[in-house]
């Protein structure tokens, strides 16, 4: 077997490379995971801020706090109703919860759990026939 | 003659086939919702004006609420507000009848660095 000082030090650079090229690769998957775990906060609290907007729901007002127009059979998108204030339940899907919801301010529901990374949605409308925002917050576990 | 650095041929070479490695490695790339979030904000300043047309002053407290100093509104074609945005921008045009029949046209455009 040839042993030369020129084949040690190529194979040392090309181990240093294979080593850096590694960390790379290790961080940026790192880096991808957390972002796909932001992605996936952001999607869910956009969501059901949207749909808390949107829609009107009987049995939880998290998912549909609208006023229903019953002459024109449709929901009143964006015009929020004071009875939905007394309906806000928890939401939680696989590892995303609602933490809270803000009305001018004032907490209209807020969850004890504690999340890891939260974010909060800031929607406009009109309730009882006063502008004011909706803050929406979601968390992960 | 000065001495300089001398790079044979098999030098050059693997220098450019390392810089090429370094230069194409995979870039992870940022995905954001940021500009559906705007464009959700934005209709829900023109839906609710749809219900309760502001006037001018109105209307430009309303964007304030919602984006801070960083929008435009043009209403019936006059600019009350203008901020010129560096990067991208998005922008919600909305044509609303008021009770006395008569059609306003309201536009917003949002800038984010996005």
């Amino acid at each position: 077997m040839i042993f030369s000082i020129d084949a040690m030090i190529a194979f040392t650079i090309t181990m240093l490379f294979v080593l850096g090229f590694l960390f790379y690769i290790s961080n940026a998957t790192k880096e991808s995971v957390s972002q796909s775990e932001h992605f996936y906060l952001e999607e869910k609290t956009l969501l059901l801020a949207d749909s808390l907007v949107k829609n009107a729901n009987i049995e939880n007002s998290s998912l549909g706090a609208c006023v229903m127009d019953f002459e024109k059979n449709r929901v009143k998108s964006n015009y929020l109703s004071a009875l939905a204030l007394l309906n806000f339940k928890p939401v939680e899907k696989e590892r995303f919860f609602l933490k809270s919801i803000e009305t001018a301010g004032t907490k209209a529901f807020s969850s004890d759990k504690i999340g890891k990374e939260c974010i909060a949605v800031k929607r406009f409308v009109l309730f009882e026939g006063v502008k004011q925002t909706v803050t929406v917050t979601g968390c992960i576990e | 003659m000065k001495k300089g650095f001398v790079f044979s041929l098999e030098a050059a070479l693997a220098l450019v086939v390392i810089a090429s490695a370094i230069i194409f490695l995979p870039q992870v790339e940022s995905v954001t919702l940021d500009e559906l979030m705007i464009l959700q904000q934005e209709n829900d300043l023109l839906k609710v004006w749809s219900y309760d047309p502001p006037s001018d002053i109105e209307a430009m407290a309303d964007c304030t609420t919602m984006f801070g100093n960083n929008y435009s509104l043009t209403i019936d074609g006059r600019e009350l507000v203008k901020k010129p945005c560096a990067k991208r921008a998005v922008a919600s045009e909305a044509r609303i009848v008021n009770e006395l029949l008569l059609e306003q046209t309201f536009k917003i455009e949002v800038c984010f660095s996005g």
